[in-house]
């Protein structure tokens, strides 16, 4: 492992504290300038990242030439290799081309659009759908990684009665007799709990399920959904009502400890709307909107925010009955503390004067009482109509955790003696004072349907195997009502039904899917179905199918808060990996760094560092022990972590990690949180921590792995300062000496690929670096591979703490993937040739001329190359290799491999423009994988020789700059500063 | 005894081992200079085919177009090899009871492919685009020959990357009209007057065929 000397440039890390920059970290170490993070600074990898487990290289390489002598002269003949065709072609498949199918997946209590690229049959991508409301051309980093799910080998196969395999025809027969049993007893002692599903044909299902057996119970629960406010939608306007955000409309805008960016509410469409009311482009000087967020621990949403209040989850209803009285909304406030007051002040101000074009959102969170509070505000405000409509709730089945521990009650006592659960996992995931797997065992007959036989098909007495949404015909609306038709990409891989399916076969009913999907558009379908089918399946959403708006009435008085309790608080949030457990056993999320901690593969109890020292925690990873008061007293321990921006007193820990079924992936990652969530403390509950003896725990964290160092990386200013000074971010590179080149420089005649990566827009979901993945069929290196900093992402997300206070800073983002330089420093290291620079400004790499040196990683100042320390895909299980892109070579050992800017796109894009007799592929015909999931549309690639391109205008704004530029090695990709706008009174 | 242990000849052995040993490195050198090379192991690879299929018949002899059956070469990478269903355009009617078809008919009344054998492979790190060459008016003959006079498809170029270069550095001599794409005894006109300004594809732009990593490696 090499060193390279201090960095040339006297404008390091000590001198980065001027008034221009707020002092930028990456971490606690870096804030602290400790030696071991001055040491990373100078390696190519992160220290050991070389070294062979137990062995060292020296070692190794004795070893290895054993082997080699071994290997000997074998194989030298050519394999035949077989060529299978088609015996019938589908009509539009031409074979190398990719299909393209509008589908749509249930998320976040919601519905995103996608298309889904599909090769010679294969579904190999998710991108978002343009034409669907909550896609616009965008998707996440959970939906990206779906496609990976649907190859997971650990996925069920069949049918199981207990332990026993079974197959379908039996299922089907046990599901019809129980049907027929339940239909002469009414459905007594019946009950269907299900997901918080947004599927018209599983609801039409249901219902005539209750029509058929009108004692059955229904209950809908999933740990994640927006329960709370349709509650708090009853408590404040006397009828449970889904709230429709529009971020857009909104000129100031407050999240109550709120992810609406990321996690909540309808993430894709408010990010976009709220990066479109941001965005610095075409010599717009102002921003339409300010984002306050109130949050317990950083999110996303705080990260974008303007003004960001560290505020404990207990606190989060007094601040919103606050701003209620401050607004004129009525109710008597609530007492704060002095900063509290301030903040809340200047922001009811703010709100109260952009009556109508305002909007508050409250996080899922919080209980239903705080809901009830943040629509009184918007009622107050005016809002409602304008950035906030209303519309009927999907369904009217109970749901939330107190129905699934009524239901749990009622198996206790008998009164359900037969269950049907379709999808979820509520033996894992259901409030801990349900105590679901108890009840469940009471119960007579119990059927789950699911994807892995996990915690809840284990204790079950038949176990059905489900199909994916990639592999079922199915239909989901969104958050307004608008409908979208999913269609299969593939037949089921192991056979498995879908929900409708199972519930029609219930019913004595022989149903396919598709049938089933079709006669619930029929029935809502005055006349050319056909015609209206199609177009709904091209287009990937049915119009016109948006609920029709509700106008709620007054609210009244607003509901009395529960007192404050005193001492720890533990928040329960989703995990960035697992989501609420479902996308566990998911490779590529376990190892996506937090958005905020970089945390992989793992979960932690995330404090301040002065709840850390008060707690005498001595290191991060120490154990920490966490009880949640009641009765039945619950404990969990799992590692601690100091986390700037979490609110004293608090611990955030996300559930879904944990898992303890029979996943190769997911088994025994993390720590199982859920026991510490119940039906009153679902949000938030009192606990107590405590410290427990016994050294500490490795948490796999990217923070410290490829630092860089140089002049000032991420730029950013306020508003006031960027209209007086447009071009501010160019100001820490003014005092560069004449650039002079070692090299003859490159030409570019042709196109002049290049990308502009907008940091304002950026909110740092993850996405891209999802959406790399599976595009340029990334490995995997696994926790120990992270430990060792032998991660392989191609583009990582940089997270900079901003700010001098370590416990309250402001919080940035930065994609980073190679930046293709003009003179770039590894092209002219490679012994052998294999990185080198094309006509067009790529910096190429030839995998299989590389030798592995490693000496353009060692010369990278942007550490964004990557080493194949070990061949990732050898022995890979065949169902996994069908998810492979086809245009991108998987790599084997010894390799370096690094963002390409998608070459193959490129590629593809210049081809079919050569084809159609054109010289040069036109602006806008070809996205590159980050920039087309993108979100915020923060990510622009083009010719920067075509003027008229949008890239190319990006980058001739103001505030553009470029990283390490100082260095004069060009680099093709282009940023563009952070603007805040902050509010005067705030400071 | 003489005061020598080995006679006087031995004192050539070591000159005689270094030359023995030389020569044998030489034609070790050149054995695998020679025998490892893709073109000793590729041209004239001609392997039986599962069906004995005959393009001298089909392309040749009955003058069939290549783009019946390899119908996406024009907007695919691939030229793919024809469903079964193709073959049964005509062979549900011509030659249905002959025995050389037997595989041809169980695979459209069972739905498996018929494996045939693949000639032409490139390594899977070489993206090659039939499309992109075929509009731009490189024809079927300049990499696979006279396929019309071929009754068992035999590997024609060595589709090494040196021989791919020699092309992509200077393709005007193998460019043709689109109108002879697949006209099989096409030849590539060396003695053609060379005419100034760029040399043009079959298409009408200015032919720039990519000579860099990234053009054909992914």
């Amino acid at each position: 492992m090499s060193k390279r000397g201090p960095y040339p440039f006297q404008y390091g890390l000590d001198q980065q504290q001027d008034e221009a920059t707020p002092r930028q970290w990456r971490s606690l170490d870096e804030y602290a300038n400790a030696k071991e993070f001055k040491e990373a600074l100078a390696r190519e990898f992160p220290d050991g990242a070389s070294e062979l487990n137990g062995s060292s290289r020296r070692e190794f390489i004795q070893l290895m030439g054993a082997s080699v002598a071994l290997a000997g002269l074998a194989g030298c003949r050519r394999p035949e290799e077989k060529i299978l065709p088609y015996t019938r072609r589908g009509d539009t498949l031409v074979e190398g081309r990719p299909l393209w199918f509008s589908s749509v997946v249930p998320f976040y209590d919601t519905a995103i659009g996608v298309t889904v690229e599909s090769h010679e049959g294969r579904p190999t991508k998710i991108e978002g759908n343009e034409k669907h409301p909550d896609s616009r051309g965008a998707t996440t980093a959970f939906v990206q990684a779906q496609v990976l799910d649907l190859y997971d080998p650990d996925r069920s196969t069949a049918p199981r009665e207990k332990d026993r395999v079974a197959n379908w025809e039996e299922a089907i027969d046990a599901l019809r007799k129980l049907g027929a049993a339940q239909k002469d007893k009414k459905g007594k002692g019946f009950a269907v709990l299900t997901e918080a599903h947004r599927s018209p044909t599983t609801q039409a299902q249901l219902d005539e399920l209750k029509k058929q057996l009108p004692e059955a119970k229904v209950v809908r629960y999933s740990p994640f959904s927006r329960w709370a406010s349709r509650e708090g939608a009853k408590l404040a306007f006397g009828q449970a009502l889904d709230a429709v955000v529009h971020v857009e409309k909104a000129k100031v805008l407050v999240a109550l400890d709120s992810d609406f960016l990321h996690n909540e509410s309808s993430p894709v469409k408010n990010a976009r709307a709220f990066a479109d009311g941001r965005r610095l482009g075409d010599g717009a000087k102002s921003i339409q909107n300010r984002l306050y967020a109130v949050e317990a621990a950083f999110t996303v949403t705080g990260a974008s925010a303007d003004h960001r209040l560290r505020a404990s989850s207990r606190d989060i209803g007094r601040i919103a009955a606050a701003i209620l009285a401050e607004v004129g909304g009525g109710g008597a406030g609530a007492q704060l503390d002095a900063k509290a007051q301030r903040f809340v002040k200047a922001m009811a101000k703010d709100l109260a004067s952009a009556k109508g074009e305002s909007l508050v959102l409250c996080g899922d969170n919080q209980p239903p009482a705080v809901h009830a509070i943040v629509h009184a505000i918007n009622h107050a405000l005016g809002n409602v109509g304008k950035s906030v409509e209303y519309v009927k709730p999907f369904s009217t089945d109970a749901e939330g955790p107190a129905a699934i521990v009524e239901l749990a009650k009622a198996m206790s006592s008998g009164e359900i003696d037969t269950l049907l659960i379709l999808g979820g996992n509520p033996v894992f995931d259901a409030p801990a004072d349900a105590d679901f797997a108890a009840a469940l065992g009471k119960v007579k007959t119990s059927i789950h349907l699911s994807h892995y036989v996990d915690e809840t098909s284990k204790a079950c007495g038949w176990h059905l195997n489900r199909a994916h949404w990639l592999e079922q015909w199915s239909d989901a609306r969104t958050d307004d009502g608008t409908a979208a038709i999913g269609q299969p990409l593939i037949a089921p891989l192991h056979g498995g039904k879908t929900d409708a399916e199972v519930l029609d076969r219930l019913l004595g009913g022989q149903r396919t899917a598709y049938q089933l999907v079709q006669a619930t558009w029929q029935g809502q379908t005055a006349i050319n179905f056909a015609k209206v089918w199609r177009k709904a399946l091209h287009d990937g959403v049915i119009d016109g199918s948006a609920a029709p708006r509700v106008t709620p009435s007054a609210p009244g008085a607003a509901p009395a808060l529960p007192p404050r309790f005193d001492g720890i608080e533990v928040v329960f949030a989703p995990d960035s990996h697992a989501y609420d457990g479902r996308l566990a056993n998911n490779s590529w999320m376990q190892e996506m760094p937090d958005q905020m901690t970089k945390v992989t593969w793992d979960n932690a109890a995330l404090m301040s560092p002065a709840t850390f020292r008060k707690l005498a925690l001595k290191q991060d990873g120490s154990w920490v022990e966490i009880t949640v008061g009641g009765p039945n007293q619950k404990k969990v321990k799992l590692p601690a972590l100091r986390t700037p921006g979490v609110a004293e007193d608090t611990i955030v820990v996300t559930v879904g990690q944990g898992r303890t079924a029979e996943l190769k992936v997911g088994k025994g990652k993390g720590f199982d949180t859920y026991p510490l969530r119940t039906s009153t403390g679902f949000g938030f509950a009192a606990a107590t921590a405590s410290k427990v003896s016994g050294g500490a725990y490795d948490l796999a964290q990217t923070q410290e792995h490829h630092v860089m160092e140089g002049r000032p990386l991420v730029r950013e200013a306020n508003l006031t300062k960027f209209r007086s000074n447009a071009k501010f971010a160019k100001e820490p590179d003014a005092h560069n000496p004449e650039l002079l080149s070692l090299w003859k420089e490159h030409e570019y005649t042709g196109h002049k690929w290049s990308m502009v990566v907008d940091l304002q827009s950026c909110i740092g979901c993850n996405a891209c670096m999802v959406a790399c993945q599976a595009e340029n069929n990334i490995p995997v290196v696994g926790k120990s591979g992270v430990l060792m900093g032998r991660e392989m992402h191609w583009m990582r997300i940089d997270r900079y703490y901003t700010g001098d206070d370590m416990e309250d800073p402001q919080a940035v983002m930065q994609p980073l993937m190679c930046q293709h330089c003009e003179n770039a420093p590894c092209e002219q290291v490679c012994p052998v040739g294999a990185t080198t620079h094309s006509p067009e400004g790529l910096n190429d790499i030839a995998y299989n001329r590389c030798i592995g040196t490693r000496y353009c990683a060692n010369n990278c100042p942007y550490k964004v190359r990557r080493f194949n320390f070990f061949n990732y895909n050898k022995d890979m299980n065949e169902l996994r290799t069908m998810q492979y892109n086809p245009e991108v070579t998987v790599r084997t050992r010894g390799v370096i491999e690094k963002c390409s800017y998608c070459v193959q796109r490129i590629q593809r894009a210049k081809i079919d423009a050569h084809r159609a007799g054109q010289q040069k592929v036109a602006d806008g015909s070809f996205q590159v994988a980050c920039q087309q999931v993108c979100p915020t549309r923060a990510i622009s690639f083009g010719d920067l020789n075509d003027k008229e391109s949008v890239v190319a205008k990006a980058a001739a704004l103001p505030q553009q700059y470029q990283l390490l530029a100082e260095l004069n090695i060009k680099p093709r990709t282009n940023y563009l500063a952070r603007v805040r706008n902050p509010n005067p009174e705030l400071g | 005894m003489s005061r020598y242990l080995f006679p006087r000849w031995a004192n050539k052995v070591p000159f005689a081992i270094v030359v023995a040993l030389g020569g044998a490195a030489t034609m070790l050198i050149a054995a695998i200079w020679y025998y490892g090379t893709d073109k000793y192991w590729k041209v004239g690879y001609q392997p039986a085919q599962p069906i004995e299929f005959s393009h001298k018949l089909h392309a040749g002899d009955l003058g069939m177009d290549c783009r019946y059956c390899h119908n996406t070469v024009e907007r695919s990478s691939y030229a793919a090899i024809p469903p079964t269903q193709t073959c049964m355009n005509c062979h549900s009617k011509v030659k249905t009871d002959s025995p050389k078809l037997a595989p041809l008919y169980e695979s459209n009344a069972t739905g498996n492919a018929v494996p045939w054998v693949k000639v032409h492979s490139l390594p899977d790190y070489a993206y090659f685009d039939h499309s992109a060459h075929v509009t731009a008016g490189v024809g079927c003959s300049t990499c696979h020959g006279r396929i019309d006079q071929m009754p068992r498809v035999t590997h024609f170029a060595p589709l090494t990357m040196a021989w791919c270069l020699d092309c992509h550095r200077n393709p005007g001599p193998n460019i043709r009209n689109a109108n002879d794409i697949t006209k099989m005894d096409w030849q590539p006109s060396a003695d053609a007057p060379k005419t100034t300004g760029p040399v043009l594809t079959a298409n009408g732009r200015e032919a720039n065929p990519p000579k860099h990593c990234s053009g054909c490696h992914r």
